[in-house]
C-alpha cells in the first residue's frame, strides 16, 4: 500500500478513485509513562513516554485508515492529512484521512 | 507554616529546573546541530513539484512531545502576566520543530530517499501531556 501526502503517485497512473478514507483512535497515558513525565516537567525537554504514546496513536489511526482503503479495493492512499486534539486531559485523539485510489 | 513549605518547594523545584534544564537544553542544541550537519544534503521542500523521473514515493513523518522545565515555566507564567514575548517558550518550540524535522529526515534517509516534498509541520497543545510537534512529507526515490 503506497501512502503519500501529495495528490498523485509519482511514476504511476491513477485509474480509480474510491473516495475519502479515515481512521482515528483515542489513547490515554498510563501510570508508568505518567510518573516519568511528571519528573520531566521539572527538568524539561522531551517527554519520551508521550512521544511514544502519540506515535502509537498515530500509527493506529493510519492503520485503520489503510484498512478502510483496502476494504474498498484500493492499493494506495494519497493526500493524507492528520488532525490531533486532546479530547480529555491526559488523552489525545489522532484522526488520519486521505483519498483511496487504485494505480495501474 | 504551610505557605513557607510551599515557597521552599517552589524554590527547590525552580533550582532543579534551572540547573538541569539549562544543561539539557544546551546538550540538546549541540546534538541537534550535529545531526543537522550530517543531513544537509537531503533536500526538503514544501511544494509538490516532482523531478522528471521518480521511482517510488512514501509518506515520512517525525514527532516529538516537549515541555518546559519548572523554572522556565515559572518565569513564563510571570512574564505572561505582563504580556510580551515568552522567549523561554520560543526556544522550546524551536528545539521541538528542529527535532521533529530531523526525525522525519532520518527516517527518510533510512528508507533511501533522495528528496522530501510537500513538507508540513503541525503543532498541537495536549492538555497535561505537553506540546507535540509533528512534521511530515512525502519522500521520493529518484
Amino acid at each position: 500500500m503506497i501512502l503519500t501526502t501529495i495528490d498523485q503517485i509519482p511514476g504511476r497512473t491513477i485509474i480509480e478513485h474510491y473516495g475519502v478514507v479515515t481512521g482515528s483512535t483515542v489513547r490515554g497515558k498510563h501510570i508508568g509513562r505518567d510518573i516519568f513525565a511528571g519528573l520531566k516537567n521539572i527538568i524539561g525537554g522531551e517527554l519520551k513516554g508521550y512521544t511514544e504514546l502519540m506515535e502509537e496513536t498515530r500509527n493506529e489511526a493510519m492503520q485503520r485508515m489503510v484498512a478502510q482503503a483496502q476494504a474498498k479495493g484500493a492499493n494506495a492512499v494519497i493526500g493524507i492529512r492528520f488532525a490531533t486534539s486532546d479530547v480529555a486531559p491526559g488523552a489525545a485523539e489522532v484522526f488520519a484521512y486521505g483519498t483511496a485510489v487504485k494505480f495501474g | 507554616m504551610d505557605l513557607l513549605i510551599q515557597i521552599i518547594v517552589v524554590i527547590i523545584l525552580g533550582l532543579v529546573g534551572l540547573i538541569f534544564g539549562t544543561k539539557r537544553e544546551k546538550e540538546h542544541y549541540e546534538e541537534i546541530l550535529r545531526r543537522e550537519k550530517n543531513i544537509l544534503n537531503l533536500s526538503v521542500r514544501a511544494d509538490q513539484t516532482m523531478p522528471a523521473q521518480v521511482k517510488e514515493a512514501q509518506i515520512m513523518y517525525g514527532s516529538v512531545v516537549v515541555a518546559n522545565d519548572y523554572f522556565k515555566a515559572l518565569v513564563g507564567n510571570l512574564k505572561n502576566f505582563f504580556g510580551g514575548r515568552l522567549t523561554s517558550y520560543e526556544s522550546l518550540m524551536d528545539r521541538a520543530r528542529r527535532e521533529a524535522t530531523l526525525r522525519m529526515k532520518e527516517k527518510a534517509l533510512a528508507w533511501g530517499a533522495d528528496e522530501i516534498v510537500h513538507y508540513r509541520m503541525e503543532t498541537t497543545f495536549l492538555d497535561k501531556l505537553g506540546i507535540e510537534v509533528f512534521s511530515f512529507g512525502t519522500a521520493i526515490k529518484k
